[in-house]
């Protein structure tokens, strides 16, 4: 990812409480605790993401809750499911994406992202190849844009760094013929901090 | 290109003397062109069609054929293909239908008959199409029931329907066509093939296009793209609605709709994309008559001018300018819209609309009239032609609200080659189009 300018957020896939501490204590609190499997593509409806871990018994109870989806348990409904930890990121949700179209080849997407990508269908889409300065364009056609520009004291996004990382996804799919789909939802967009908190490549 | 728009000589397979059938459609249209070319019926089952001899088959022609047309049924068009390959004529329409459009067994027909063309290196248009029209050299090649005026727009249509409709339209509103092209299953010949003729066509000034479906996407931005450049490209896509996202597995898949990847395509090759069948020719008619120097380039200026001699229809134009994203320009000493006042003769609106021409930062002018007793439209009319054609790098939109007292005078701003609204909507919409198509072509 680092190869297209795709800053991922740094996760750690776990095996017992005592690595997420680990992890917690490394990059700092909060932290996010996912379930992740093939099976189960939108995370939230199923409540399988504990968001916000404030602190070690928070991080505990969490892992409690998700580790009876693991393999080896018996409640466990298939052998495909992980654990991961990551550091909460926060700001601006935003989303980005690829799919390929069947005439038009790779097309990229952008919009305000997390659980409000289907409820306001902000979404702009572009024909790759795209360049930096097609990206940034692209960027500011989204009906959302003023929030990204910093509303009520909220700071202003880095609108380069997030070009940059559209256009990286849009080289991402030109030079990657065998990725179908990509999407990354959350984006999230503090200021000049951009990372990518949920990433899913198909 | 030369022998499927202006052919020497046409043989129509499957012409006939039936009533209300395609082979006599096809068989009238193209004998509208009997002084421009030679025309050969074939009809192994009747010995006169139209009153002329006819041939048993194409190889009984001596002559060389440059264009073939196939009007017979499904089941027969393999053969009738291998008999005009083997008779080598210059290029061929097949305007049968029952292929791909079928299903299966259709397509597997349809792709033995395109390899048969593909095999002897013949151009093929369709099968399943109405065929083709180039007014300007008098060849009907379709079994549209009319013909449209020669002009500047070449119309592209998936849709054969729609072409009969929309020559019916024209010869109403005195709308010009420079070609016409049903291009159907595209087993030959396909959209990118056509839009890349309409670029190279002296007569085509525009390029309006009705599709459902772009088959080779990525060639098309490519060559969309170009002749963009030269040549405004204006589309209306059917078939909008959300289809075969099912099987989506990501956010990005299931939101990214058909439309909206139309959408990015055109904006991409800088392509108008309009929402109407009216939007479609209003804005190709207007686009067409522009001069060419200016033709895909962003018009100059920075705003427009309403001018109006009644101040109801001036602000529900400035309204709608103000809806729909237009910029008024800041004319010179009067308001915008500029109202010169109820009693406005003619001579007075024809001062105004120089003035507001001459200001270099104003891109066009919608002139708007209200019928009062000093009013004289077929006068203003006049004046709006005379002055279209001393500023032809800037548009003027009539808006003639009325309804028999205008008509004379709107009639003739369409005969002029002039569009005339009798709604403000509709002007402001064909102006904010206007911008929207140069913003694209940049």
């Amino acid at each position: 990812m680092k190869k297209y300018q795709i800053p991922l957020v740094e996760s750690l896939l776990i095996e017992n409480a005592e690595q997420a501490v680990v992890f917690a204590g490394k990059v700092g609190y909060p932290v996010v605790l996912k379930l992740i499997s093939s099976d189960v593509l939108h995370k939230v409806d199923k409540g399988l993401v504990k968001l916000n871990l404030q602190n070690e018994q928070q991080l505990g109870a969490a892992w409690k809750e998700l580790r009876s989806f693991l393999p080896g348990r018996s409640e466990a409904p298939s052998s495909s499911f992980q654990v991961v930890i990551q550091k909460q990121a926060a700001g601006v949700e935003l989303f980005m994406g690829m799919k390929r179209d069947k005439s038009f080849g790779p097309v990229v997407s952008f919009g305000l992202g997390g659980i409000f990508v289907e409820v306001l269908n902000d979404i702009v889409l572009g024909l790759c190849p795209l360049d930096k300065n097609q990206a940034r364009e692209m960027i500011k056609k989204i009906k959302g844009y003023k929030i990204l520009q910093g509303y009520r004291g909220q700071p202003k996004i880095d609108i380069e760094k997030l070009a940059d990382i559209l256009a990286g996804v849009s080289r991402l799919a030109m030079e990657n013929e065998s990725i179908k789909e990509i999407d990354f939802n959350p984006l999230f967009a503090d200021g000049n901090n951009i990372i990518v908190a949920d990433a899913k490549i198909i | 290109m030369q022998k499927l728009f202006n052919p020497q000589s046409v043989a129509l397979i499957g012409a006939t003397d039936r009533a209300g059938s395609v082979g006599l459609g096809i068989a009238e249209n193209l004998w509208l062109g009997k002084k421009q070319r030679k025309i050969f019926f074939v009809n192994p089952n009747s010995k006169k069609v139209l009153k002329q001899k006819t041939y048993a088959s194409i190889a009984e022609i001596k002559e060389k054929i440059d264009l073939a047309i196939i009007a017979v049924p499904a089941k027969f068009v393999k053969q009738v293909s291998l008999e005009c390959c083997l008779a080598g004529a210059g290029c061929c329409i097949i305007i049968s239908s029952g292929f791909a459009e079928t299903g299966l067994a259709g397509e597997t027909l349809q792709k033995e008959i395109s390899e048969i063309f593909a095999k002897n290196n013949i151009p093929l248009v369709g099968p399943n199409c109405l065929g083709v029209i180039n007014p300007h050299k008098k060849l009907n090649a379709s079994f549209a029931p009319d013909t449209p005026q020669p002009g500047k727009i070449a119309f592209l249509s998936q849709s054969g329907a729609l072409i009969d409709s929309v020559i019916d339209y024209s010869l109403l509103e005195n709308l010009g066509f420079s070609l016409m092209v049903s291009y159907g299953n595209e087993a030959g010949l396909g959209l990118n093939d056509f839009l890349a003729m309409a670029g190279e066509d002296k007569n085509t000034k525009v390029i309006a296009v009705y599709l459902e479906e772009i088959k080779n996407g990525q060639d098309f931005i490519k060559i969309a793209s170009e002749i963009a450049k030269q040549k405004p490209i204006i589309i209306l896509k059917g078939g909008k609605t959300p289809a075969g996202n099912k099987a989506a597995q990501s956010h990005t898949a299931a939101m990214a709709g058909e439309a909206k990847i139309y959408s990015a395509a055109f904006q991409k090759a800088g392509v108008l994309e309009v929402e109407t069948i009216e939007d479609l020719f209003l804005v190709s008619r207007t686009r067409a008559d522009l001069v060419p120097k200016r033709r895909g380039l962003p018009l100059s200026g920075s705003g427009w001018a309403i001018l109006t001699n009644g101040g109801a229809v001036g602000v529900i134009t400035a309204d709608w300018c103000s809806r729909l994203g237009v910029k008024l320009a800041e004319i010179a000493l009067q308001n915008n819209p500029w109202d010169v006042l109820g009693d406005a003769t003619s001579e007075i609106y024809q001062t105004a609309l120089l003035a507001l021409l001459k200001q270099p930062d104003i891109s066009g002018v919608i002139f708007c009239q209200t019928l009062q007793t000093m009013t004289d439209p077929w006068q203003n009319a006049k004046i709006i032609i005379k002055t279209q054609k001393q500023y032809p790098q800037k548009p003027i939109l009539p808006l003639f609200l009325g309804g028999v007292k205008t008509k004379k005078a709107v009639d003739l701003l369409k005969q002029a080659g002039l569009g005339c609204f009798q709604e403000p909507r509709d002007a402001v919409m064909i102006a904010s189009l206007l911008l929207t198509s140069d913003v694209n072509s940049r």
